[in-house]
């Protein structure tokens, strides 16, 4: 039975029943026949927005499925009987609005509605120019997820140059019984971090990460952040931020139902922002297209989503150059209207690389060393910054956070790394270079196998890769190849013992970067290249050298029967020890001509004692010639074969 | 039904115990061992024991991935020299896994951590990039059960075999990679309920498990193609995750192997018992409908009522109550209702 049988047709209606600013359009929405087949003409991300959708559909059970961020629901459906499905969704949103779940009028209250004159505590910034406006809420899901947490610690306001302005505690409105922090304060335009010290992780609990996230204070604009407080503390993955103008008027229905609307397309955008959907929220398409944004974050969202779109010019010429003269037009009005803002610098940079070589979109020359709103931006001026544009001020503020950008929020945040912790024993590794230096030490490495001795690897890529402004990189290549240099000036790194620290970035795509070297608990493999290479054991090192040809594939395939024979034991100590002899022999036949006969030797005999049958298939290995391997191995296995038969 | 496979192969990894991270997990080992049984049996999977590499916990996975991939490897080469050519290739992972970027998914090993050994995590993509460059496989399939959360902003490592020249068949390789969430989601884990034991398992597995034996098909007879068991994979699991965590975990499967590709020897089977058990009082008339529309009148809603079905979805309509009672059936194996 299929839906190709002749079944009567049947019309089913689709009705949106959404929060107040949610766009059907921003629904997922698919449908399975009674067998679950899915109907491919209705499984879109995308409805019309203004319609309720009817379905012409044969006679049957169907399942009705749609989704919206991260909530999912599915009802059955039988036609003809039923003529219509009614659709509910329910926002997952931290700021209080209609229509989100676990919003209880308790905190409706704080939903950025709080008049002009009333605050909370001491105004941030210059008190001769509070043009602007900061309202900050924390809350638990609900009431009955609170149980009597500290929401505001670790929690401080910071100026722009990270320098800190006071305790959010001390200028907060703190609920004991709701759990709520609200910190609604005038202010100086201008940028602000608030800071999260974070905890270490115990036995009882994750890590809470420390984190700093940016406030940009507009003139004439309220900067609105809500965070759900969630195990322990305030999760940022779960931001929302908005902007309302100063002298917004909740009552009037008209401006509140436009704040909701732009409140909803902003989440959208963030969570497609986040995901990399290239799908823009209805709202923010439909200004795109006259390029006026009365609410400069959705300019900002909708400048990212034009230009992360492909080049057309081949496939859509006509699509190309619509989305060219669109985002002219919106660099032009967001050029505007915050003309000081690094997302915007940012966003000219990204429109220069996209549009190559288009005179509209010339490459700037002014680099950004103030922090991003958008984590897109950051991103966006890593890609641009290399050797020959200079997109991340050196010495900045920009340049030492960004190697430190978190990528679980849309937002642009940072672990600060420029001040001790006092919450850990020692200051977090990745606030070093190590990290930096290590993958700097193994790029260097694996060019020097590729390319030869004395070349380099992309610098320009290599940055990007890992997230680090390029002259900061550079700074620190310099200061590898000088130690090199010291060391024998041989122009290739032996990166083995060279302690991973905290967070180590790896290379993808043709980055190629060697990201082996691991040093802790025991555990310290470095490079295995080569296919048959292997480290197996505990206080093992590993170095296995890079070789092609036949030489090597005799001896890589002596070392596989060795191997083949060690994996068929069963686990335990006596597997462990001969991994570990075996891993021995690995590394002198390893050092070729230089292997030492004494080592040989010694790893011979422990496998003579710890693991006979090892010892066998070893001895038995290496007693016939391999070619390639040093005659030590063949000399110590005749000898320790006359040896057995005494 | 017979379905040999000598040339396919597989690594399959568990992971649960995270003594650093210490966020140990239940389900990681029962999956691994789950894929591998159904990897190996003869009318399954169809692999070789010999080609296919099952590691569990392994406590210097760094070695151990290498030493795994190595007899794969091996395997291969004798297998070459027996004018054979390898065909697909397996990954599957159970454990912790984290995401940096949308195209990288890092598998956690062991000892890793999210500050020190934060890189002690086998790169997935490098895995299988490494092993088509090494052998040319006609075919990668992956299995993923784990986060692609963001932890830490480290690369994972990469497999240990590294073939800098690819095998000129590598160029034809095709891709089935089925993730177990969307990029910066969770996945989840709970008691599977089907034995006395309180064994846990992935939403994920548990329910691709079933799909590889036959429930992923929606004709009777039919094999367990890639779109089949995507459909199967993206409807599924959101349902088990809500109906056991009220979470939404929604798979991710892109099915790029060729057409008429199929996973394992299992078919649909014609029919499924629906055992329907009536509430006392209920009278009727009661009639069950078919996915088509159709109704079948139960002859006596006195008595228990016994059915063989397709899979699909059915509905049972009580028409004695006013409003009508019904309930929809999600019908894919054999079911007992109370109605």
């Amino acid at each position: 039975m299929s839906l190709s049988e002749n079944r009567p047709e049947s019309q089913l209606t689709i009705r949106f029943n959404l929060p107040v600013g949610v766009d059907p359009g921003d629904l997922r929405f698919s449908i399975y026949d009674g067998w679950e087949n899915i109907l491919p003409e209705w499984n879109k991300r995308a409805m019309e927005s203004d319609s309720s959708p009817v379905l012409s559909l044969p006679n049957g059970l169907y399942t009705v499925r749609w989704e919206y961020a991260d909530i999912l629901e599915e009802k059955v459906v039988r036609l003809p009987q039923q003529k219509e499905v009614e659709i509910f969704v329910v926002l997952q949103t931290p700021a209080p609005v209609p229509g989100a779940a676990d919003t209880h009028e308790y905190y409706s209250a704080y939903n950025g509605t709080i008049a002009r004159d009333e605050k909370t505590g001491v105004p941030l910034g210059d008190p001769g120019k509070l043009h602007s406006r900061l309202h900050l809420l924390i809350r638990p899901h609900n009431r009955e997820a609170y149980h009597g947490e500290d929401v505001a610690a670790g929690l401080t306001l910071m100026d722009e140059n990270l320098k800190p302005i006071y305790a959010v505690r001390d200028q907060a409105h703190l609920d004991n019984w709701g759990g709520s922090l609200l910190c609604s304060l005038p202010a100086a335009s201008g940028r602000y971090f608030l800071k999260y010290d974070g905890e270490p992780a115990t036995s009882t609990s994750a890590e809470k990460l420390p984190r700093l996230f940016p406030l940009h204070l507009f003139i004439g604009w309220q900067t609105r952040l809500f965070l759900f407080y969630e195990a322990g503390q305030p999760n940022f993955a779960s931001a929302s931020l908005s902007l309302i103008r100063l002298d917004y008027q909740d009552l009037n229905v008209f401006e509140r139902q436009e704040r909701f609307s732009d409140d909803a397309a902003v989440e959208i955008a963030l969570n497609g922002l986040q995901s990399n959907v290239l799908e823009l929220p209805k709202k923010i398409e439909r200004a795109l297209l006259v390029g006026k944004f009365e609410n400069p974050l959705l300019g900002l969202l909708g400048a990212h989503y034009l230009l992360n779109h492909p080049d057309a010019s081949k496939s859509k010429p006509d699509l190309e150059s619509s989305w060219r003269n669109t985002a002219e037009m919106v660099l032009f009005n967001l050029n505007n209207l915050l003309s000081e803002s690094p997302d915007v610098a940012a966003l000219r940079f990204k429109a220069a690389a996209r549009f190559a070589g288009d005179a509209r979109f010339p490459m700037p020359v002014q680099p950004v060393g103030t922090v991003p709103l958008l984590r897109a931006s950051v991103e966006a001026l890593l890609e641009a910054d290399g050797e020959t544009v200079v997109a991340i001020e050196e010495s900045s503020l920009l340049e030492g956070l960004a190697p430190n950008l978190y990528f679980d929020t849309p937002w642009a945040t940072f672990r600060d790394v420029n001040e001790h912790d006092t919450h850990y024993d020692e200051p977090p590794g990745w606030a070093s270079e190590d990290w930096l230096a290590n993958s700097i030490q193994d790029a260097l490495k694996y060019s020097t196998i590729q390319k030869g001795k004395g070349t380099d690897p992309d610098w320009n890529h290599l940055s990007t890769s890992l997230g680090v402004p390029y002259r900061k990189m550079m700074r620190v290549v310099q200061e590898v190849k000088t130690q090199q240099t010291q060391i024998g000036g041989t122009g290739h790194v032996q990166a083995e013992n060279v302690r991973a620290s905290h967070s180590q970035v790896g290379g993808s795509g043709n980055t190629q970067i060697n990201a082996w070297d691991v040093n802790s608990n025991n555990i310290n493999v470095g490079d295995i290249i080569g296919n048959q290479g292997v480290a197996v054991g505990s206080n093992i090192r590993q170095n296995i050298n890079i070789t092609q040809g036949t030489s090597s594939d005799e001896i890589a395939k002596a070392f596989s029967t060795l191997l083949e024979a060690v994996q068929a034991k069963p686990d335990g100590p006596e597997k462990t020890m001969a991994q570990t002899a075996v891993q021995g022999l690995q590394e002198e036949a390893a050092k070729d001509k230089q292997a030492d006969e004494s080592n040989v030797q010694k790893w011979i005999s422990f496998l003579g004692t710890m693991a006979p049958d090892i010892w066998k298939v070893a001895v038995d290995t290496f007693t016939n010639p391999v070619k390639g391997l040093s005659t030590v191995f063949e000399k110590v296995a005749e000898r320790a074969k006359q040896e057995k038969g005494k | 039904m017979a379905n040999p496979q000598p040339n396919d192969y597989a690594l399959v990894i568990g992971v649960e115990e995270y003594p650093e991270y210490k966020r140990p997990l239940k389900g990681p080992v029962n999956d691994a061992k789950q894929f591998y049984d159904w990897l190996t049996d003869s009318n399954d999977g169809g692999l070789s024991p010999k080609n296919c590499q099952l590691l569990l916990n392994p406590d210097y996975p760094v070695g151990q991935i290498t030493v795994a991939l190595s007899l794969i490897l091996n395997q291969i080469d004798l297998a070459r020299q027996g004018g054979r050519t390898p065909r697909r290739f397996y990954l599957y992972f159970s454990g912790h896994g984290q995401s940096p970027r949308i195209d990288q998914i890092n598998l956690c090993m062991k000892m890793w951590s999210s500050t020190t050994l934060s890189r002690l995590a086998l790169s997935a993509p490098e895995c299988w990039n490494e092993m088509v460059n090494c052998a040319g496989f006609t075919e990668v399939a992956a299995f993923l059960d784990c986060c692609r959360v963001w932890v830490a902003s480290a690369g994972g490592m990469p497999p240990g075999v590294n073939c800098p020249v690819p095998t000129p068949s590598a160029s034809g390789t095709r891709f089935f990679r089925a993730y177990s969430s969307e990029f910066l989601q969770k996945s989840f884990e709970g008691a599977d309920g089907t034995s006395e034991s309180e064994a846990y398992s992935g939403f994920f597995t548990r329910t691709l498990i079933k799909g590889l034996k036959g429930a992923a098909s929606t004709e009777p007879g039919a094999a367990i193609t890639q779109d089949v068991l995507k459909t199967y994979l993206e409807a599924e699991v959101p349902r088990l995750s809500l109906a056991e965590k009220k979470v939404v975990q929604q798979p991710v499967v892109e099915a790029n192997l060729n057409i008429g590709a199929v996973f394992g020897g299992a078919s649909l089977p014609d029919t499924f018992s629906l055992f329907v058990q009536f509430k006392p009082g209920r009278i009727g008339p009661i009639v069950l409908v078919n996915p088509d529309g159709s109704e079948t009148p139960c002859p006596d809603p006195a008595q228990d009522w016994l059915l063989k079905l397709r899979k699909g979805i059915y509905m049972l309509i009580d028409r004695g109550q006013n409003p009508m009672d019904e309930i929809p059936i999600r019908l894919a194996e054999d079911s007992h209702v109370t109605f």
